[in-house]
């Protein structure tokens, strides 16, 4: 397809300049997008959660047990939990959670916990601990970049990505502009015998447009999510003064927690709801009030669901009546299908776990594009300015101090968590240290040594690092052995050494790479140092500066 | 002549065609989502149609920022842009008040 030459470097312009300025936060944004997929089983393996007494009743507790421990739980703890309680029905034994600071909404490091459940001599346990929040981290890095601070109610980091979301859109579009005139005859091409950068080339192409529609899905989910509220506020100017939103009818009658109904009638009216779901979570709100909530997490293994994790069906826990905004299946609910469906395709929830496998491919391929992206731009650049450009040395230094960093600060966060988890009563702080002085680290490593050594470097780190984490399950099982916690264990370390192979071999390519003939590129151990760069090299290799 | 040429002439002018996009651009995108709002299929009052709107915004407001970049020159693409939105909010509250 034929292209305008002038508006081919326009959008040739626009790809890299959007490309440069959002990609690094976008690498963050979906690498840890792509950890966000297996959260769970990350947080299981940095802290085992709460194991089964009795190892023999596999089968799940009925719900019997759960009204049961309920009724002790509200006799004696009554005012304390009418504020909001969780049962996971998925536990293996009856457990009722409240938070006694701090709430499952909010992002704070000092989340206090209180767990209840019935011992085996019929009394009732309590504990309470500060909440382990590797999960919710990981999550937070995602939706921020690991960007600090708030605005309003909403996390900065936030908005800066919703930004890049806008510039990442840009690129896509443009990125496909500057393809058209050679797609049809390059896209299945991956140049391997035409030197290494061709091959990044072919790479970076043939994963951006193999997954077009996912980042397109992605660009527009991620605007909404960070600027829904002044959108809603843009739209509501033509609603006149009709509001946006029919507020919730408020009872004037308060409710009171002791006069909570039996669970088995929830349980029931979810299910007759929604036949084909399972619910599996059961989240209560502001049980001593007038607008008291229930929000109901339910499962399918069939369908599609509209979570992260589940489908939301919101419940009045009193009068058991279904609330809006809860999912349909049905048809004429074509709206909030539609609605829901987008963030469907944003969380990867409508494949059961293929959906989640994919998901993760396609993160990590999504950062493999913005990382691949700014250094192919790099790379061309300074072989055409032959090492004198300042800039792009930095800007090499920044692309592989971050990326890297960030990758690395994750895991070795990982590795000190789980040691450090036992030892210490609140480990929240530990995980936050740990990722931004690795991070911090890195990077400045990055600038002292140049791109090349750093990435080279830093994929040798990566490797280490990710090979330390089945170490320290070992390590554990052997102080502790504990063969149930050492199993739940077994998922992630599969991967970690899987990745540790991984970054060993791409160690290995850089180097070799670094060792050819200087040819001024990013990869060239000089060329890309930007504390390092001598006089003599800059003049050696520039001779046409000189008047 | 030399005023001739300039008109054939593609220019990249990156940040005015830019800004068009974010302020008349923004402006269009919302005043669609507004039509849709009340001349668009369902309820304005479902909550559910409200969430759409604010999904409906933003591939109108990308697409916008997508080609504004196709224009001409910034002056054009504010010219454009501008009395299209213009024009558009004229009728919107002119429908509204007969309504």
């Amino acid at each position: 397809m034929k292209v305008r030459p002038d508006i081919l470097r326009t959008y040739q312009s626009l790809h890299t300049w959007t490309g440069i300025t959002a990609g690094l936060l976008l690498f963050i944004g979906f690498y840890a997008g792509s950890l966000t997929m297996f959260k769970h089983e990350l947080q299981q393996w940095i802290t085992p959660a709460f194991k089964p007494i009795n190892q023999a009743q596999q089968e799940q507790t009925k719900v019997a047990d759960w009204q049961l421990l309920l009724n002790k739980t509200r006799t004696l703890y009554g005012n304390e939990m009418a504020a909001g309680f969780e049962l996971d029905l998925q536990q293996p034994e009856a457990v009722i959670r409240w938070y006694s600071q701090g709430s499952a909404r909010d992002l704070h490091m000092d989340n206090k916990l209180v767990q209840v459940w019935q011992g085996q001599d019929g009394q009732l346990q309590k504990t309470e601990n500060y909440e382990n929040q590797f999960a919710d981290l990981i999550d937070y890095l995602h939706r921020s970049a690991g960007i600090a601070g708030e605005i309003g109610h909403d996390q900065a980091g936030v908005y800066v990505l919703g930004i890049a979301a806008v510039l990442y859109f840009l690129a896509l579009v443009s990125g496909v502009v500057v393809l058209l005139p050679t797609l049809v005859k390059t896209f299945f091409a991956l140049r391997k015998d035409k030197g290494a950068s061709r091959f990044w080339l072919d790479s970076h192409n043939l994963v951006g447009v193999a997954s077009l529609p996912f980042h397109f899905i992605i660009a527009w989910t991620v605007i909404g999510f960070a600027f829904h509220d002044l959108i809603y506020d843009g739209i509501s100017v033509f609603y006149g003064d009709k509001p946006l939103f029919q507020a919730p009818a408020r009872s004037s009658q308060t409710f009171h927690i002791q006069s909570l109904p039996p669970l088995e009638q929830h349980i029931a009216a979810a299910k007759a709801y929604s036949p084909e779901h399972q619910p599996v979570k059961l989240s209560f709100m502001r049980l001593n009030s007038p607008a008291p909530a229930l929000t109901v997490q339910m499962i399918s293994t069939k369908g599609m669901m509209r979570g992260p994790e589940a489908d939301y069906l919101f419940m009045q826990p009193y009068t058991l009546k279904i609330q809006p905004f809860t999912f349909s299946n049905k048809d004429g609910a074509s709206y909030s299908n539609f609605v829901m469906g987008l963030f469907s395709l944003h969380f990867g929830t409508y494949a059961g776990d293929f959906g989640r496998w994919g998901y993760f491919v396609m993160g990590l391929l999504g950062a493999f594009l913005f990382y691949s992206g700014n250094l192919l731009w790099l790379d061309k650049r300074m072989k055409k300015s032959a090492g004198a450009d300042r800039n792009c040395q930095l800007m090499a230094a920044l692309t592989i101090g971050v990326c890297l960093g960030s990758v690395l600060a994750v895991v070795l966060t990982l590795f000190i968590g789980k040691l450090l988890g036992s030892v210490l009563t609140n480990v929240n702080y530990a995980y936050l240290w740990c990722y931004y002085l690795s991070f911090v680290l890195f990077v400045a490593y990055s600038f002292w040594r140049g791109a090349a050594i750093a990435a080279y470097h830093g994929l040798l780190f990566l490797s280490l690092a990710c090979a330390l984490l089945p170490v320290t399950t070992g390590y554990i099982l052997w102080q502790l052995p504990d063969w149930y916690t050492a199993s739940a264990s077994f998922g992630v370390d599969l991967m970690a050494s899987l990745f540790a192979g991984v970054f060993l071999l791409a160690a290995r390519k850089t180097k070799k790479r670094m060792l050819q003939p200087t040819d001024g590129g990013v990869w060239s151990i000089q060329a890309s140092a930007p504390l390092r760069s001598t006089p003599s090299t800059t003049e050696r290799s520039n001779p046409d500066s000189a008047p | 002549m030399a005023i001739e040429r300039r008109k054939n002439n593609f220019q990249p002018d990156w940040l005015g065609k830019t800004l068009a996009a974010v302020f008349p651009g923004l402006a269009f995108a919302f005043v669609c989502v507004g039509f849709y709002a009340w001349y668009g299929p369902g309820d304005i009052h479902s909550g559910n149609k409200t969430q759409f709107h604010m999904w409906l915004f933003t591939p109108i407001w990308l697409g916008v920022l997508s080609v504004v970049y196709l224009f001409k020159s910034a002056r054009q693409a504010w010219l454009t842009l501008g009395s299209i939105t213009v024009l558009l909010y004229a009728v919107f509250f002119l429908l509204r008040s007969v309504a």
